[in-house]
């Protein structure tokens, strides 16, 4: 362990609300890994598309209340507790396809600008800005839009074709949006680096440019942008949940099997008529709402405190350099 | 003068590089569709045309460069096309719905800027009161914003919806109630349409009660909008506060004997430049807060018409949606840099 994530590890301990949000990422990490064990899928099935009963889109049998056999009840003829128990997973899976992707454009933009500057530079830098000065969700919306379901790269002798399902293309929806962030952070750090004196002496060497960018500037500037990279693991699951409530995932306007799909922005765009069924029992439905709700709220929170005390403990750190 | 000049100058090729990417995903669409990018009319009158014919017609085989030129062209004139979902040409349809959202951001904002503005002050002057320990209102009031920030706003909307206006029947969704709906327009009504947003135009043409009716529809729908930017206000404000509360000066003011009131008043004017540094990432968080309150609220705003043009695939409208989305950003942004320019002369040199 290096001083500085012992110091990270003092800071966390130090505050109350941290840790509370450490447990709370914990028990989410420990239901998406134990999805299978909690709510068993039915056999030969594809495990994300809750058990479901026969539906349509215009015959959709009411909501149940919990009971032993349906935890959190039921809502279109699937159970509760299983939508939500393997949203946890997709949640997971949507961020870190995300990630992966905005990591992969903001490292190779930012290194790239970062490391030969100049016109290069300036050009990436506001290619950059203007990704990042854009309202991110609406971008996301119009490229899920734009975006077809098989898209087709043409690059001569490779030709690649990638399917993408409705939560894989939310995902790269919001990646694509997602990236300038790590762009400048990459371009900052690597600027910094850049005059030390061990890139110097790998220059005199004789190394080559990608070379020293992959081998020797890119292991040093990690660490930073791994840690920012985790703690916006909630951002983009809130976003993707925000995006399917609007009806861009997989309940939208796709087939009826995938309305079942346990994602929680979909559960939550599915309740919706049922939440205002009745002014004599306003309440009567509202467990439809407060199961998934809870469980997404929980997801983005637990990742809010911690990022709130690694911003505390990190700060001062940053400071000091 | 310089500087508003330069930051003209710096605004346009951005506006430009924007609406290229906007115009590149539209060459994704299908041709039937794209030629209603070009047109002010119905494109349906064309159906009759086979699709070869209709892409010669429109030259939609032409190099993109050339497509991008004449459609810019276009644009600029201000003509965005036709929108098959309301049968109406783009340009009517988004300035028929402009003035709800902005009636909705022109009640939320206060409350945002101000409400966080104050509160992140006032966190900031309990905390650095109590310096080495932690203050329990201080405390409670960054729990209570981080809270806020991560409680998804489509969640908080339907709760709000559910409770007080299925539950506790306080009003309904929309911007208006049955009777003031009925009053604005039935055909005999003598309602003036002045600027479209209601609060503002029952006032002028002296109907208080359509003002409160209003008033009641836009309360629920502002709180929704803040709850996931008043936190960033409050964080910022107070980070900055403290910032400059352990700052020289404020040892110095103190020193003199200057009163309490008069030292964070000093501070809080010098912590009033780190919230406008932060004001584009708060008009985007206000962006996408429009679309979702309007959509869960029902309220017939650009928002609620941007989630509408692309659940309906209307590409027209939503490439006219996104290019007036930018070149708001892009004014306000200005009007901020210039604003910010006032305040803090350094970032002139």
């Amino acid at each position: 362990m290096t001083r500085g994530t012992k110091v990270i590890f003092h800071g966390l301990k130090r505050s109350p609300l941290s840790f509370l949000g450490l447990i709370m990422i914990g028990f989410f990490v420990v239901v998406a890994v134990a999805a299978p064990i909690l709510a068993p899928p039915e056999p030969g099935q594809d495990p994300y598309v809750a058990p479901h009963e026969e539906i349509s889109y215009y015959v959709f049998p009411l909501p149940t209340f919990p009971s032993p056999e349906h935890h959190f009840g039921t809502l279109n003829g699937y159970d509760l507790y299983y939508g939500c128990i393997w949203g946890t997973r997709t949640a997971f899976q949507v961020a870190l396809l995300a990630i992966v992707i905005q990591l992969v454009v903001g490292l190779s933009i930012g290194s790239i600008a970062g490391y030969f500057g100049g016109v290069i530079d300036e050009l990436m830098m506001r290619l950059t800005d203007i990704f990042f000065a854009f309202p991110g969700l609406l971008v996301a919306l119009i490229f899920i839009v734009a975006l077809p379901a098989e898209w087709v790269v043409n690059l001569g002798p490779l030709n690649l074709s990638v399917t993408f399902s409705p939560m894989q293309k939310i995902a790269v929806a919001i990646a694509l949006t997602g990236w300038p962030l790590y762009a400048r952070l990459i371009r900052g750090e690597i600027i910094k680096v850049k005059s030390e004196d061990y890139v110097e002496a790998a220059k005199a060497i004789g190394c080559s440019n990608i070379r020293i960018v992959t081998r020797h500037i890119l292991p040093n500037t990690t660490y930073p942008v791994l840690i920012m990279a985790s703690l916006n693991i909630g951002t983009i699951v809130l976003s993707a949940a925000t995006l399917s409530f609007l009806g861009f995932g997989p309940g939208g306007r796709y087939s009826p099997e995938l309305r079942c799909y346990a994602e929680w922005g979909t559960i939550i765009s599915d309740t919706r008529r049922f939440l205002f069924w009745s002014t004599t029992e306003p309440f009567k439905y509202i467990h439809t709402l407060l199961f998934p709700g809870l469980f997404l709220s929980c997801f983005v929170l637990g990742w809010s405190l911690i990022g709130d005390a690694l911003r505390n403990v990190l700060d001062p750190m940053l400071r000091r350099r | 003068m310089k500087y508003v000049a330069k930051r003209l100058a710096f605004i346009l090729p951005t506006l430009l590089a924007l609406s290229l990417i906007i115009f590149y995903t539209t060459t994704f669409f299908p041709p039937r569709k794209r030629v209603a990018l070009f047109i002010p009319d119905n494109p349906y009158k064309l159906s009759r045309i086979p699709i070869d014919k209709l892409i010669e017609k429109y030259h939609l085989n032409d190099p993109f460069y050339v497509q991008y030129y004449r459609w810019i062209k276009e644009v600029l004139r201000g003509n965005f096309g036709y929108s098959h979902l309301y049968n109406k040409s783009v340009i009517n349809v988004i300035l028929r719905n402009l003035p709800a959202t902005l009636e909705l951001v022109m009640y939320a904002a206060p409350i945002i800027l101000l409400g966080g503005y104050k509160l992140g002050v006032f966190s900031a002057k309990r905390a650095s009161k109590k310096a080495p320990k932690e203050d329990t209102i201080d405390f409670a009031i960054r729990s209570v914003s981080i809270f806020g920030y991560s409680i998804p706003r489509f969640c908080v909307a339907l709760l709000f919806l559910v409770i007080f206006y299925v539950g506790l029947g306080w009003s309904g969704p929309g911007r208006l109630g049955h009777e003031a709906g009925h009053a604005i327009f039935s055909h005999s009504s003598n309602w003036i349409h002045y600027t479209g947003l209601y609060t503002v135009d029952a006032l002028l043409n002296g109907e208080p009660w359509i003002f409160l009716d209003a008033l009641k529809h836009l309360f629920l729908p502002a709180i929704t909008l803040s709850t996931e930017i008043l936190p960033i206000v409050i964080r910022v404000t107070r980070s900055a506060m403290l910032g400059e509360l352990t700052m020289p000066y404020v040892l110095m003011a103190k020193a003199k004997g200057l009163n309490e009131k008069a030292v964070s008043r000093h501070a809080e004017r010098n912590s009033l430049t780190s919230v406008l540094t932060v004001s584009g990432m708060l008009l985007a968080s206000m962006l996408t807060g429009v679309v979702v309150t309007e959509y869960v609220f029902l309220i017939q705003g650009v928002g609620n018409l941007t989630v509408k043009a692309a659940q309906k695939f209307d590409y027209p409208l939503l490439v006219g949606l996104a290019i007036t989305f930018c070149l708001i950003f892009a004014l306000i942004n200005l009007f901020v840099e210039i604003v910010y320019a006032r305040i803090n002369p350094r970032v002139t040199g």
